[in-house]
């Protein structure tokens, strides 16, 4: 995960790639479920390489406790299962001593191939709606300011979105956005709360010298709080909270506008 | 100034607006034939526009058009025309754009109601900032003669705005004149209203569009003049 370009930018890019994924089959199109990125291009048999070999050593070198591990494939296990999710997304950045906060409510159904973001913060964002809908390969952007929705090709807004990330050499990290199995991890804190609920906190070694502390509860095993930290300095925070885990939302939950103009462009 | 030095003004501006703004106009891409009766009685032309749309990353865009029309009023040797380059750049909730024009009619309220003007060229400019429903921006128009007096004339106008069943505006007018306005747009834009009472007195302007038919029918009251007009699309 590339936090150093930022949370909020991740965040989007994780959306793009989800609902741009073809493979994010439903259950039953496929058992296991794994997520897979369709970048539109013309698929072509696996050489043999020495990839998993070198996968293989790097995973042995790794080290994690039995229940660190445990923690971790049960995070892995609740966002594979997952066929809808709506979540509010607080995200802070920290940048040149300023704090930057993204406010959203993101909606995403695999199973009908749509995503949704409701912008609530910041002001330049407030109220502007971004529906993705993979089955017909649009975008649809509902924009305050002119009382418009915009309608773009998914493809090109991908695009866009990726090339002001400057990511896109990279888009096989999207799918291991909380799959913390490849790196050390420890069990830093564990709280007991009310209830039974035990909340965790992780330390996760990252690569490019980041840490990420995430702090995660058993009752969800869905982490509700990330902080990246680039040696000593925090870089940024995203807090999820009102997670629902497959809600059971519909296609008109997800993909209504208000009433406006449309454009295509 | 001499009537040829004008005319040629004017045209050699028409023309550097069609040239400046024009990126791919190989071919227009809406047109219209405005039909309209006034206080110079039938008014017949033609009405041509063209705009391309460039996105800005993720959540903005920008356009940039030309567009214009030219009518011949029934009885009157001089036609009437108004043609202008813009650019108009979304980024989130901000925008703002910008207008160059030219003509012989005075810039369109919601849509073309030819009133014959002495020849000018202007420029119209606007910002606009949305916090989701409620907004605020500023327009402003300068516009000078191009005549024997040259006289220039000039607005800057505030307003707020808010959507509620489509998007209200609310402004007001410094410049040369004072005055109040009130707009409404009907949220799918088939519908638009203006109010506006200026130190000229009050003046209402209403457009439908006809969402089944490639028609617009207009009607513009001021003090001086009633006009009613259909356009159709092509």
């Amino acid at each position: 995960m590339k936090y150093r370009l930022g949370l909020s930018a991740a965040l989007i890019v994780f959306l793009t790639a989800l609902i741009s994924c073809s493979a994010l089959a439903s259950a039953e199109d496929s058992p296991t479920k794994t997520i897979q990125l369709n970048l539109n291009q013309p698929q072509v048999e696996e050489e043999p390489d020495n990839f998993s070999e070198k996968y293989q050593q790097v995973m042995q070198e790794i080290t994690i406790s039995e229940e660190a591990a445990a923690v971790v494939d049960q995070i892995k296990a609740a966002v594979e299962d997952l066929k809808d999710l709506a979540v509010d997304i607080n995200i802070t950045e920290i940048r040149e001593r300023r704090n930057e906060e993204v406010v959203l409510h993101l909606m995403v159904s695999i199973e009908h191939k749509l995503a949704r973001i409701e912008f609530n913060e910041p002001s330049a964002v407030r109220g502007m709606i971004l529906v993705a809908n993979q089955a017909e390969m649009q975008v649809h952007i509902f924009q305050p300011v002119t009382n418009v929705i915009v309608v773009r090709g998914l493809e090109d807004a991908s695009k866009e979105a990726l090339v002001a990330l400057s990511i896109g050499q990279d888009l096989t990290q999207l799918t291991s956005y909380f799959d913390f199995s490849q790196y050390n991890v420890d069990i830093l804190e564990k709280v007991e709360l009310e209830g039974g609920v035990t909340d965790y906190l992780l330390q996760v070694d990252a690569p490019e010298e980041e840490i990420w502390y995430v702090r995660v509860r058993d009752d969800s095993w869905f982490p509700h709080e990330i902080s990246v930290y680039e040696g000593e300095v925090l870089q940024g925070t995203m807090r999820l909270s009102n997670v629902e885990l497959d809600p059971g939302l519909s296609v008109e939950e997800i993909t209504c506008l208000p009433d406006a103009k449309i454009e295509k462009m | 100034m001499q009537p040829w030095l004008r005319n040629l003004l004017v045209l050699g501006l028409i023309g550097f607006v069609f040239l400046a703004a024009s990126q791919v106009a190989l071919a227009f891409e809406a047109e219209d034939l405005p039909f309209s009766f006034g206080p110079q009685g039938w008014q017949t032309g033609l009405g041509l526009s063209q705009e391309t749309v460039k996105p800005m990353g993720l959540l903005g865009y920008e356009k940039t058009g030309i567009g214009g029309f030219l009518t011949q009023a029934e009885g009157q040797e001089q036609a009437l025309s108004w043609f202008s380059g813009h650019k108009q750049v979304i980024l989130g909730n901000i925008g703002y754009s910008l207008e160059l024009f030219g003509g012989t009619t005075g810039r369109p309220i919601l849509s073309t109601f030819p009133s014959g003007t002495q020849p000018h060229v202007g420029a119209y400019g606007e910002f606009s900032r949305m916090y989701g429903s409620v907004g605020h921006g500023l327009a402003g128009q300068a516009q000078l003669s191009v005549s024997e007096v040259g006289e220039f004339e000039y607005s800057i106008i505030p307003y707020v705005q808010f959507t509620r069943q489509g998007v209200w505006r609310f402004s007001v007018s410094l410049g040369s004149s004072f005055g109040f306005g009130l707009s409404y747009q009907e949220p799918r834009e088939r519908v638009k209203l203006d109010i506006a009472l200026v130190s000229e007195g009050l003046s209402m302007h209403v457009l439908v569009s006809l969402s089944e038919h490639p028609l617009t029918l207009g009607a513009g009251l001021t003090q001086e003049q009633a006009q009613v007009f259909i356009r159709y699309w092509f």
